[in-house]
């Protein structure tokens, strides 16, 4: 089904994108591009079907894996995202599934850092009796932020190397709706996995 | 919701970055002056003001990048709840440590002036004005 839908776009995408000048292109236009509309088509199409780490993504490209690279095994496993065009820097060997990964611990690593760490370390200052506040406060926070750092540097990297649209795009500029921003349409829907 | 433009999410997350690198710094001149004076200084509340600043602003810049991710609204709410909870009791624990240390500073200076002009007036000795500063030092 996939691959239907890549032939067939193949063409209308190499005109438009390899023309591609703006460092950004809003919604519509990007969907002229074939390495969107499989996406865009299976993400209002594609049934809920097949294993559960399928099922994890809303509208996952052919052969796309969950964030701990486990390779999908749903149909259509033959057009991957990252190699039918060259949509990223990096080549064919650019995997979505290793861009995900590293956009899924950017967030776990950071969100730890500011929802729970950096809070807690700023109350031990108050509520440790004694000398104990102080390094229990430094110690939390230093941990803290170092998780932070690896976030941060998980960022830097995908902001400099995930390109879409192909043509020079950059995360740093939302072109698009929420969940195809950046990592196009690798939305990982927890609530689905079951 | 359509979201165009500038992607604010990973330029708060390096001002926020940026601005909490000096955090440990700060802590240790506040703390090296405050075991001095017991007293804040500058430095205490650059420390205090920096932390109160940077880190909502990255709880909100995590929301924003969940947002930005398409997360679902399961994990958004898993997100808020802990981001709530703990950003709220710290809020409640700082205004209520705050508002002790206040009363104590203000308690002290109280102690402090009854016990001045007392002496003052009845011009005690000297060994009842050594202890009057030892107490104010003290608390």
């Amino acid at each position: 089904m996939s691959r239907d839908h890549q032939t067939e776009q193949q063409q209308p995408c190499n005109d438009v994108c390899s023309t591609c000048v703006p460092r950004w292109v809003i919604l519509p236009d990007a969907l002229h591009c074939a390495s969107w509309l499989p996406l865009t088509r299976l993400a209002q199409t594609r049934p809920v079907v097949g294993t559960a780490v399928q099922a994890q993504y809303r509208g996952p490209p052919p052969g796309y894996g969950p964030p701990d690279g486990i390779p999908g095994s749903g149909p259509g496993n033959s057009g991957g995202f990252g190699s039918s065009d060259g949509s990223f820097r990096g080549g064919p060997d650019f995997g979505v599934n290793k861009a995900t990964s590293y956009r899924t611990v950017h967030g776990i690593l950071a969100a730890v850092a500011f929802a729970i760490l950096f809070p807690i370390g700023a109350m031990t200052m108050r509520l440790v009796p004694g000398r104990a506040a102080l390094w229990l406060h430094a110690l939390t926070q230093l941990v803290a932020y170092v998780s932070f750092t690896a976030a941060v540097g998980l960022g830097i990297w995908l902001v400099r190397e995930v390109r879409i649209p192909a043509a020079g795009g950059s995360l740093v500029r939302i072109s698009v709706r929420p969940g195809f921003l950046g990592l196009a349409s690798v939305t990982y829907s927890v609530s689905q996995y079951s | 919701m359509n979201i165009s433009g500038i992607n604010y999410h990973p330029i708060i997350g390096l001002v926020v970055f940026a601005a909490l690198f000096f955090q440990p710094i700060l802590g240790l001149i506040h703390h090296s002056r405050f075991k001095k004076l017991r007293r804040r200084q500058i430095w205490s509340h650059l420390h205090l003001w920096n932390g109160r600043v940077m880190v909502p602003l990255g709880i909100v810049n995590g929301g924003l990048g969940l947002h930005i991710a398409g997360a679902t609204k399961g994990i958004k709410a898993a997100y808020g709840a802990v981001a709530g909870v703990l950003g709220g009791l710290w809020i409640l624990v700082a205004i209520f440590s705050e508002v002790k240390r206040r009363r104590a500073a203000k308690q002290t200076v109280v102690n402090l002036s009854r016990r001045e002009t007392r002496t003052d007036e009845r011009r005690t000795k000297l060994a009842d004005h050594g202890r009057a500063r030892g107490d104010s030092q003290s608390s």
